[in-house]
């Protein structure tokens, strides 16, 4: 009798099984985001959050300035796939935004006006910024080659290297020239406390100014000057410093000391109209481009956030500053005005780095 | 025997001590306390799971058949363990009583143990998980080797082949008499792992295949037993194993031929002695623990190397006091050291840890076991830990069973989190304090058997672990991280389980299934997080199996249900939940001393696609075939 009972167990189990396997799908494995159902173009700022390494959660938010709107993890939501791991960079040219995805080792290209994918540029390792230098070429930098990549920028893929010998990481134009900051030493190991030239009509090296230690931005004012911060070394082995360098002659015309050895001064960045530079050390400062001495107090205050990147826009001047919080949950962005009163706070992904403004 | 006694022995057993002692038959009556402590406290994973393949890893075993959350990086690949809603630093890997935990990580990989080199595989969840050391807030997992003396000669040889070119083999030779025994084991195992699967995190969802996922190890083991008439028992067992694992890109990821791997080299040796005389149990102990790390990746130029090393020695003592009350003491000393660029040479402590447990029968059905567990380590005493387990059996013939137990417990930091070098992005925080913890669980079991052939055994058990302090590395304003004890989080939930099985003379079936459900949430009224699902536990967890035998063939089935993980600390995030399934057919012929088996497997039957890690695809449709050869003499009877 009882045995009975057993096996009708049995028999129910077995028949609760294939039910189950009825019932499953082959669907998408992966990650479930929460996302919106559209994006919507117009003035204001991309986010590019940088998400955990490996964990391939890093994303793109809009704030769409006109809507007074945040469209969160907008490729995602345009391409039903995710961005990949560790996007560091975005560039707008023309309509096409470009999207530097540094641990997925590829450049994501979307129309910026509706964010669908238009090609990938494979073929890199570890690439980190972008800079377009003509109508039809781009320079990538990468943490671990030692040069830039030459982007086709027609073809959507790499169509050279610039060998420099070592590792670049920020990328502006000055003088008809590329300056690229030889940031790390980590992956190419070489002198980390350079600035190098390139003649982009060549692709050949053309120069080279030695700098304080890990130079890790640059900007031009006003002026055309070129502006190199370095925080001195991940150890702190040298005191961290602001140059000015003429981009004709290469000349180092000015270098300013911050006041700490331990001080690591990041995210320099210039007003609209190139008359006052801005960094993170950790807090908020800035400087005028006639100053000689680095002001002692904060522009903005951290006030307990983790202030990990640092913006400003070519519109209002207003600047933008991320608050990373502890690296595992989304982050936020702050936004004052030139004035520094704080306008509003929106929401960013997990470890929000980077920005680019569109108009 | 003293009946009192002879309950104190079972119960001090079952609590989590080895049972060595059941091998001498005239002191205490070994079978029925081998019984009890499998049906009881320690849940055992069933041997006839994993006893006849070669390719079984740990993790997947305690995966598959248990409430436990793996987080998986694929098989073969770095494996570890939650238990009660806990972290991979509260689960302890115990083997033959010496601690594996890498003493500069805190933490087990267990895909690189391989299930055969154990006799007994158990769990032990809990306050009780104090008796084998401090800090397992979630529990420890358990193993074990004893010898077989009904054995005089036993050779086993296990061949298993499946998909994406996988094999292993695993061979046993077992020999002795009645008072001299030696186990010798070799495996190997093997497999690239080069499954293909839909990319879905890619335009145009390619098919691909897993690429740089093959993993190889090999190992041996070798154990021997010696006993005398006049109560003595030794055993030493050494273990030698080398492995090494390609670590795949993510599904974001492209491959470049890159080979990027980590090479592990293990050496496992305890030795230990027992005397047993009236009343009392001495025990004596010694072990060491090596293991060996290299970490490659040319094309990031990323070259590390990590050594550990434990040394532990110990001893205690079990006696009766009276007939209704008996004590265990016990005293371990680890000396931990780790070797790496990373924490700038060698770091090293001592840790000194007595435990004191006192077991009273109140009454017919109401007996309790007081702990008591003092630590030293490093240049501090950690706060007494004290925990008590109570069970209430008042209608012996019912087999129903009402169990709790509470405890408090402290983990101490890794040498990691105290001592990592200042490289520019991280460095260790030697004020750390030791994680702080409360464990309590209550649960009511009933088994039912003797008749009808039937067994029945069921049960639940909720929990509620608490710990504060929580080590967490975390950012500075300046952007170096750093450990901290920041977090509080809180665990609590339920497990349940239902057994039950037919047998009959030449006929078998049975169903067994486990589900737990566990919110294990960060604590703090200042901290963002406070609410949030830890991540990678999953809220629901379920297994069952039903199997049916008949003259020596035996079909099985087997469905894991594993639900959402959340991948994102605010839970922003998460991997959707699966099923798996997975059957099994096979054939046992016997002639004389000979047996000979073939299985054949189909793990998950439906080809579900799925993650246990966020952006690591998982294989799809696979199948095994295993053959085993068996040739066994058993001792003359007396």
């Amino acid at each position: 009798m009882k045995s009975g009972k057993i096996l009708r167990s049995l028999l129910f189990t077995a028949g609760l099984s294939t039910a189950f396997w009825a019932c499953q799908k082959d669907n998408d494995p992966g990650e479930v985001i929460q996302t919106q159902d559209k994006y919507i173009y117009g003035q204001g700022v991309f986010i590019v959050n940088e998400g955990n390494f490996l964990q391939g959660n890093g994303s793109v938010f809009f704030f769409n300035e006109e809507r007074n709107t945040l469209f969160k993890d907008i490729f995602y939501t345009m391409n039903q796939r995710p961005l990949g791991d560790v996007p560091t960079f975005m560039g707008i040219w023309g309509s096409s935004a470009y999207i530097v995805v540094n641990n997925s080792s590829k450049i994501e290209v979307v129309n910026k006006y509706n964010f669908i994918s238009s090609g990938t540029i494979t073929g890199m390792t570890s690439p980190r910024q972008i800079l377009k230098v003509n109508d039809s070429k781009a320079y990538v930098s990468d943490l671990q080659n030692g040069g830039l990549h030459v982007i086709d920028l027609d073809g959507l893929k790499v169509s050279g290297f610039v060998d420099l010998g070592k590792s670049a990481e920020a990328l502006v134009f000055a003088d008809n020239k590329v300056f690229a900051a030889n940031w790390s030493n980590f992956y190419v190991q070489a002198e980390n406390n350079t600035v190098q030239v390139i003649d982009p009509m060549t692709d050949q090296l053309a120069g080279e100014i030695t700098v304080t230690k890990e130079p890790n931005s640059m900007v031009v004012d006003k002026n055309g000057k070129l502006w190199v911060l370095c925080s001195g070394g991940f150890m702190n082995e040298e005191i961290p410093a602001l140059y000015r360098i003429d981009p004709q002659d290469l000349e180092i015309e000015r270098k300013i000391e911050f006041p700490l050895l331990e001080s690591s001064p990041t995210s320099l960045k210039a007003f609209a109209g190139g008359d006052s530079l801005i960094f993170l050390n950790p807090e908020v400062y800035v400087t005028g481009i006639e100053d000689t001495v680095l002001s002692s107090s904060p522009f903005i205050s951290a006030e307990g956030r983790f202030f990990y990147s640092l913006f400003t826009d070519p519109v209002h001047s207003w600047i933008y500053v991320s608050d990373a919080v502890d690296f595992q949950q989304e982050g936020s962005v702050l936004v004052f005005d030139r004035k520094g009163r704080k306008i509003r706070e929106v929401s960013a992904g997990i470890v929000p780095g980077g920005f680019c403004y569109t108009e | 025997m003293d009946k009192g006694l002879f309950t104190f022995l079972a119960l001090l057993l079952l609590s989590g001590y080895s049972a060595i002692g059941q091998n001498i038959a005239d002191t205490v009556r070994l079978k029925e306390i081998s019984i009890l402590a499998e049906a009881e406290d320690k849940k055992v994973i069933p041997g006839n799971i994993y006893e006849d393949r070669a390719i079984s890893g740990l993790a997947t075993l305690l995966d598959a058949y248990t409430g436990i959350a793996v987080k998986s990086y694929g098989e073969g690949s770095p494996s570890t363990l939650s238990f009660r809603g806990t972290t991979a630093s509260h689960t302890q890997l115990v083997w033959n009583g010496i601690p594996l935990n890498l003493p500069s990580l805190g933490q087990s990989d267990f895909s690189n143990i391989p299930a055969l080199f154990s006799d007994n595989i158990s769990m032990l969840p809990g306050s009780p998980s104090l008796i084998y050391g401090s800090g397992s807030f979630g529990g420890n997992i358990i193993l074990e080797n004893n010898a077989s003396w009904d054995d005089r000669l036993n050779v086993k040889y296990i061949q298993d082949a499946g998909s994406f070119h996988t094999s292993g083999g695993y061979f046993r030779l077992a020999a002795g008499n009645s008072r001299v025994h030696s186990v010798s084991r070799l495996f190997y195992q093997q497999s690239r792992m080069d499954f293909p699967y839909v990319n879905t995190d890619k335009a145009g969802n390619p098919a691909e295949r897993r690429e740089n996922a093959d993993y190889g190890r090999y190992g041996g083991q070798q154990e021997l037993y010696f006993r005398t008439d006049n109560h003595h028992y030794f055993k030493g067992i050494l273990w030698l194993q080398k492995s090494r694992h390609n670590i795949p890109p993510t599904t974001v990821q492209e491959f470049h031929g890159n080979k990027e791997h980590q090479d592990d080299f293990a050496m496992r040796g305890m030795l230990s002695w027992q005397y047993i005389q009236k009343g009392r149990k001495w025990d004596v102990k010694a072990g060491w623990v090596h293991d060996d790390m290299h970490y490659d990746n040319d094309e990031s130029n990323l070259h590390t190397r990590n050594i550990s090393d434990s040394r532990i020695v110990g001893a205690g003592l079990i006696t009766s006091l009276a007939s209704f009350a008996g004590l265990r003491v016990n005293w371990d000393n680890t000396y931990q050291t780790a070797v790496s660029e990373s924490l700038g040479n060698t770091k090293s402590r001592m840790i000194s840890s007595m435990l004191a447990t006192l077991e009273l029968i109140l009454a017919r059905g109401l007996e309790v076991e007081l702990m008591l567990r003092g630590e030293y380590a490093g240049k501090s005493f950690s706060p007494l830990m004290p925990g008590m387990e109570l069970k209430i059996n008042p209608w012996e013939k019912s087999g129903l069973v009402l169990k709790g137990s509470l405890a408090r417990n402290y983990r101490l930091p890794s040498l990691n989190d105290l001592y990592w070098q200042f490289d520019g992005y991280a460095k260790g925080n030697p004020d750390l304090l030791p994680e702080k913890g409360i464990t309590s669980d209550l649960g009511l079991d009933w088994t039912y058997g003797g008749q009808d052939n039937i067994m029945v055994n069921a049960g639940f058990t909720g929990f509620i672990n608490s710990i504060q302090n929580m080590i967490q590395w975390t950012p500075s304003q300046a952007g170096i991280w750093a450990p901290e004890n920041v977090a509080q989080n809180l665990a609590r939930g339920l497990e349940s389980r239902l057994i039950i099985s037919f047998t009959n003379k030449n006929i078998g079936a049975g169903i067994e299934s486990n589900y737990s459900y566990t919110i294990s949430t960060r604590e703090g009224e200042n901290d963002p997080l406070e609410g949030m699902q830890l991540i990678y536990i999953p809220k629901h967890k379920a297994n069952g199996r039903a199997y049916l035998s008949a003259f020596g063939a035996e079909a099985g089935y087997h469905l894991q249900f594993t639900g959402i993980r959340y991948t994102v600390a605010d839970n922003s995030r998460y991997l959707p939940s699966y099923i798996l399934q997975d059957v099994y057919i096979n054939k046992s012929m016997s002639f004389k001393n000979f047996r000979i088996k073939m299985e054949l497997r189909v793990n998950n039957l439906a080809d579900v696609s799925y993650q246990s890690v966020v952006r690591q695809p998982m294989p799809g449709r696979n199948f095994y075939i295993s053959l085993i050869l068996e040739y066994g003499q058993k001792q003359s009877t007396h």
